[in-house]
């Protein structure tokens, strides 16, 4: 198991950018998935049945998205449990750089975050029932997309995953970037582009994220109209 | 010409052995010429000390004109100081205040622990360098200057990387105490010029190899590193080292 014990800081380094970037390839989709939300019960349910009759590669997807996910935690723990080590004594001091990102100062907060979030987002949608009482909107049950409307109806559930999805822009402003310095893509020339980039990218993920929240939350408040609208589910469509 | 003199506080960490734990203690100095450098209120202040049958602050320092990279300190949580691009021997009191406290400490790293009071042990980058930071072919004696033609541009990077004097701020200043700045200067000043390719991404791999051996952080890209070299060396430097590492593992 000498793997678990990593030696080189370079190798850690690169394993831990390209899970991240994997993991980023994995945001882009799953937000793709999302935003089928705005097209309607319809829509959004058929999109869900569809990765569902995938399987079992999707078990084999899932299983593959799980390893990632645990080696790109588990290195960097691995990493801050070592830095304690190289610096036994702290600065009484230590000014940190203007040039220094403030996304880069919350890694250790973000990623903590995420996994927390992550791990409550599964038991929300992934691991729950997608029949019964908490899918029903207007007398009807609409499944999942049910679920995930009735879950956006209460203030604090829908800024808990707002909070969360700044949290993952901030963890993805650094560690996009850092992807491209670890590979060894960004220069002097378009070290500065790939910097913009990654903020320009991260916010955007952010946005997109959010727009669910907030409209579910609207609809389930404000908008008695379009629940009805969005509440006819055509079966024979699914 | 008088210049103008300042009070100045310092808190400085007094350390006398490698193995003590150390402290800090404070001093009080009057009539700082906001002429002199940093070194050179050092210098006073130990003048004063010895003055007074106290032990005087140990630190490092040489040529005294910012090319050496002997000299080093934090200075108020800043390598070097808070000025920009310059060394601690190059920053002048007058970017200080009357009555101003100055809190300095030594480098902070396992990897390049306290030998006295402000002097660290940086043996461990000269051991980085020795593992592949040079070129093992005869070159001769100097070529004309027209014989190998090297782009102005690569030249030009290859003579930034080569300003890195190894002073260790970048290993100071960096939250995991990684020493990739100082590496990624020292490969890219190589690797640029037609002399050092040959052996490029084994240099890489024995370098990298040695960073491991020491007792150095990893690099987690924060560049604070760029902020406190007094060279202005880019982490551009640390992206190319780290391309040629991915090249050495997909070449084998």
């Amino acid at each position: 198991m000498s793997f678990l014990v990593p030696k080189s800081l370079i190798r850690i380094k690169q394993i831990i950018a390209v899970t991240g970037l994997f993991l980023i390839f994995f945001v882009v989709a799953h937000l793709a998935g999302n935003l089928t939300f705005f097209a309607g019960a319809d829509v959004f349910n058929g999109y869900a049945k569809k990765l569902q009759n995938m399987r079992p590669f999707l078990n084999f997807f899932e299983f593959v998205l799980f390893l990632i996910f645990i080696f790109h935690m588990y290195l960097t723990v691995f990493l801050i449990i070592r830095k304690r080590k190289v610096r036994p004594v702290k600065y009484s001091v230590q000014k940190s750089s203007a040039q220094r990102s403030f996304s880069s100062r919350l890694m250790t907060l973000t990623g903590p975050i995420i996994f927390i979030y992550i791990v409550l987002h599964l038991l929300d949608y992934t691991f729950s029932s997608h029949e019964g009482q908490a899918t029903v909107v207007n007398g009807k049950s609409l499944g999942l997309y049910g679920l995930v409307f009735n879950s956006f109806s209460s203030l604090r559930h829908s800024l808990w995953y707002i909070f969360s999805m700044v949290a993952v822009g901030l963890h993805l402003d650094h560690g996009f970037q850092s992807f491209f310095q670890t590979f060894g893509i960004y220069s002097s020339k378009y070290g500065g582009f790939l910097k913009k980039f990654s903020r320009i990218f991260s916010i955007c993920i952010t946005l997109s994220y959010v727009t669910i929240p907030i409209y579910a939350y609207f609809l389930n408040h404000y908008g008695n109209d379009q629940v009805i609208k969005v509440g006819v589910l055509d079966e024979s469509k699914l | 010409m008088m210049s103008k003199k300042i009070t100045l506080n310092f808190k400085i960490w007094r350390q006398s052995s490698p193995e003590d734990k150390g402290k800090f203690k404070e001093y009080q100095l009057e009539d700082v010429s906001v002429s002199m450098s940093f070194l050179e209120t050092l210098d006073l202040l130990n003048e004063k000390l010895v003055a007074q049958n106290e032990e005087p602050v140990a630190f490092d320092h040489d040529c005294r004109e910012g090319i050496c990279g002997m000299c080093g300190a934090m200075v108020n949580g800043e390598a070097h100081g808070p000025l920009k691009d310059t060394t601690l021997c190059q920053l002048h009191m007058r970017h200080f205040k009357d009555q101003d406290t100055l809190v300095v400490e030594p480098w902070r790293s396992a990897g390049m622990p306290v030998v006295k009071d402000l002097v660290v042990d940086r043996s461990a980058l000269d051991r980085i360098v020795s593992s592949g930071g040079y070129i093992s072919a005869k070159t001769g004696s100097a070529p004309d200057a027209n014989a190998t033609l090297i782009d102005k541009e690569k030249a030009d990077l290859a003579m930034d990387a080569a300003s890195c004097i190894g002073c260790g701020a970048c290993v100071a200043a960096c939250p995991n105490a990684s020493p990739m700045l100082f590496v990624g200067a020292k490969i890219s000043q190589l690797s640029l010029l037609p002399q050092g390719q040959p052996e490029s991404l084994q240099r890489v791999e024995d370098m990298l190899d040695q960073v491991d051996e020491e007792n150095f952080g990893h690099c987690s890209n924060t560049y604070e590193c760029e902020a406190a070299c007094p060279k202005s060396i880019s982490v551009s430097n640390i992206a190319r080292a780290n391309r040629q590492s991915i090249l050495k593992s997909l070449k084998g």
